[in-house]
């Protein structure tokens, strides 16, 4: 096995957990009008952002403010993050830490040109913090957009599996304040790289049937609890068990979407059972219908995210969130403007 | 600081969460063929359980096995309690544990004559469970069966709210398996009863009106936090905020049901931050609108059964978790929900359209 550059541990990974705990939890306690003091306390003022669609990359606090935060807290004045996770780590020499989670709040003006619901709204994300001398240098940020506006009763796709407000992981641990052990991220990282490297390969190669086939099943089951739980952004939907996942979420992907490119994740951070991969996904769309959308042959680029829970040696929980806007816009579908446009396909 | 003495149950109430903690371990692969060894081994032989609708009571190891547990593992093979929250201690000379979360499995087989769905199903729960000796003797749950019917297609109830999966608490902690502070765990007694006392009466007294005033918000900020979450059960759904609580649930609830009195309670249990207070029933009232539940009013004097939990933060509630046998209530009301599925007279979800 190739060593991991990834490591846990590092000198500064308490402190930079609290600075993210400390800027998630004020979060609660800024107004559009403080909020770019608050960023400036937190962030360097020249910080790279790469977010979701539509917001997409920025660079400074200034920008950040006026693009996401200001118009965000307007549209959720009593906004508050519920942490689900919170890692730390170094990958390639650089600090990283993690914070996942919902953002609660309720919704009392348009945001992003969505009408608002004045009802309590749970926007699921995962923040990616890169920090340096503490502060955030660089951030990727993931919403899931597409539940936001299923909550807003907008719908537009085919689910696969039940879109669900997603609860935490199953031992209620994935906040990790202090210190942990390096030996425990190590392992947690040896079975990602081989789940990825070794069995997703293999089950990519395999012959696809819609429902899954013993040899689909074995090589899955040597890398996840048989009752694994499988959480998806909006569109995909979550499903618990290795025959679920493989026959509701994985094998009709692979049917539809090819992955064109095998990229390595771009940042990997591990603490405990827990490891975070973040990365790009190269697809193109030329299979079986998916999402209710027959094969369009377009090309997609999407940023994905994975948190995976470790039980023993096999993963028990993954918590998956892409930039489903990202994705379904590359497919000549753009949600905001549709809702915009009041071409939706159904209002709950 | 030195322990307090006079609290004697620290290490019953240690040893009996410990074997709660497992049987929710040993309930992760427990199948309907091996129900009877798992009853055998943590129920007393008379135990007896009160059940939500349509399980109501049943006596005995065998009764539950067969007319609960075993069908219900039918229907959901891989049931796993996703728990969110473990906690315990003594209600009236009684030791209690308290467990909480969502029943998580993939809907398979038919059950109470709902059709399975084939998909992954969160049901919220709550179950109370007295040890004697280092077995149940008494035990009491609600599962959110109305989440379950929305999740398998069903729509009965137009809520004020929207109802999702519930999380936990946000600080995910709720899950107390060792000693607990016993002062901490009074002043959170103490605080429950005062918000669910004098609280709730202050509030009918002030005869307020269905848009929260001044008035109400300042009952309401005596006990409750400003962000408070209130988590309700399908058919009430989730609110954030004070205002938001008292315009979406609290002040249409009162206009639904008048005169609504506390009854006996099962047991009220505290620990630490986290306070279960549940009775099966311990709520009466008069139904006397249609705010909430969307029937027309029918004067009928009905009962509620069901369990809160609070999570404390200073002196404040901060979240709330609210779980009503609301199929219960409808059927008292005249909806028998199970019998319009059976019927098939029940109303479902329409079909999402397709984009293209």
């Amino acid at each position: 096995m190739t060593k991991s550059k990834t490591c846990s541990g590092h000198r500064n990974a308490v402190k930079n957990k609290q600075i993210i705990k400390a800027w998630s939890d004020d979060l609660r306690y800024v107004t559009p009008d403080t909020v770019g003091e608050c960023l400036n306390k937190y962030w360097d003022k020249d910080a790279v952002f790469h977010g979701f669609q539509p917001i997409g990359d920025l660079t400074g606090t200034t920008p950040l403010c006026d693009e996401l935060y200001r118009p965000y807290l307007m549209a959720f004045p009593n906004a508050k993050k519920h942490l689900h996770f919170l890692l730390a780590g170094t990958d390639n020499g650089k600090e990283w830490v993690v914070v996942g989670g919902n953002l609660v709040g309720n919704f009392m003006e348009p945001w992003l040109g969505i009408p608002p619901t004045k009802l309590s709204t749970w926007v699921r994300f995962v923040e990616l913090y890169e920090m340096q001398d503490g502060k955030i240098i660089r951030a990727h940020l993931l919403y899931d957009l597409l539940s936001l506006l299923n909550q807003a009763g907008f719908r537009f796709f085919n689910a696969l599996a039940p879109e669900i407000i997603i609860p935490g992981p199953i031992p209620n641990n994935g906040v990790i304040m202090g210190q942990s052990d390096p030996a425990d991220a190590t392992t947690s990282l040896t079975l990602e790289e081989n789940w990825r490297e070794i069995g997703l390969r293999q089950l990519q190669k395999l012959e696809k049937t819609i429902t899954p086939n013993k040899p689909a099943l074995e090589i899955v089951n040597e890398y996840f609890q048989k009752d694994m739980m499988w959480y998806g952004p909006d569109s995909m939907g979550s499903t618990k068990g290795v025959q679920n996942y493989l026959s509701r979420k994985e094998l009709p992907w692979q049917l539809s979407m090819h992955e064109t490119e095998f990229k390595k994740p771009s940042v990997r951070v591990a603490e405990n059972d827990y490891v975070m991969t973040f990365g790009e996904m190269n697809v193109v769309h030329n299979g079986a219908e998916l999402f209710g959308l027959p094969a369009s042959g377009k090309h997609i680029l999407v940023s994905s995210c994975h948190i995976y829970r470790r039980e023993g040696d096999r993963f028990a929980e993954d918590f998956c969130l892409m930039d489903m806007t990202g994705f379904f816009q590359q497919l000549g579908i753009d949600v905001l403007k549709r809702v915009r446009e009041q071409r939706f396909f159904q209002r709950v | 600081m030195e322990k307090p003495n006079r609290i004697p149950d620290q290490m019953t109430r240690v040893r009996n969460k410990n074997i709660a903690y497992q049987m929710v371990d040993d309930f992760r692969h427990l199948t309907s063929d091996g129900v009877d060894e798992y009853l055998d081994r943590y129920y007393e032989q008379n135990t007896r359980f009160t059940g939500f609708h349509p399980f109501d009571e049943i006596n005995g190891r065998k009764a539950v096995a067969d007319e609960f547990l075993k069908p219900y593992l039918v229907a959901f093979p891989d049931a796993r309690k996703h728990v969110q929250f473990l906690f315990g201690g003594e209600s009236d000379g009684q030791d209690w544990v308290v467990i909480a979360g969502n029943l998580v499995g993939n809907f398979s087989e038919k059950w109470l004559d709902i059709p399975p769905s084939h998909q992954t199903t969160w049901v919220r729960f709550v179950e109370f469970l007295e040890f004697q000796d280092g077995k149940v003797v008494r035990s009491a749950m609600i599962i959110d069966l109305l989440s379950l019917l929305r999740q398998a297609g069903y729509l009965f109830v137009d809520p004020g709210a929207p109802e999702i999966i519930t999380p936990g608490p946000e600080t995910n902690d709720g899950i107390l398996l060792g000693e607990t502070d016993p002062l901490e765990s009074l002043a959170s007694r103490k605080m429950c009863e005062a918000a669910i006392g004098r609280g709730a009466m202050m509030l009918r007294r002030a005869k307020t009106t269905a848009i929260p005033d001044d008035i109400a918000m300042i009952i309401m900020r005596l006990n409750w936090h400003e962000d408070m979450m209130w988590y309700g059960p399908d058919g009430a759904g989730t609110t954030k905020g004070i205002y938001d609580y008292l315009a979406k649930w609290e002040l249409p609830w009162e206009l639904t049901m008048t005169g609504v009195k506390n009854g006996d309670q099962l047991a009220l249990v505290a620990e630490d931050k986290f306070v279960c207070w549940g009775g099966f029933p311990n709520l009466s009232a008069k139904h006397t609108g249609s705010e909430v539940l969307g029937i027309p009013a029918s004067d009928k004097i009905i009962s509620i059964r069901n369990a809160n939990i609070f999570c404390c933060e200073g002196e404040f509630v901060l979240e709330q978790w609210c779980l009503f046998d609301m199929v219960d209530l409808l059927n008292q009301l005249g909806v028998d929900v199970l019998k319009q599925i059976r019927e098939g007279t029940a109303k479902r979800k329409v079909a999402v359209l397709v984009a293209s």
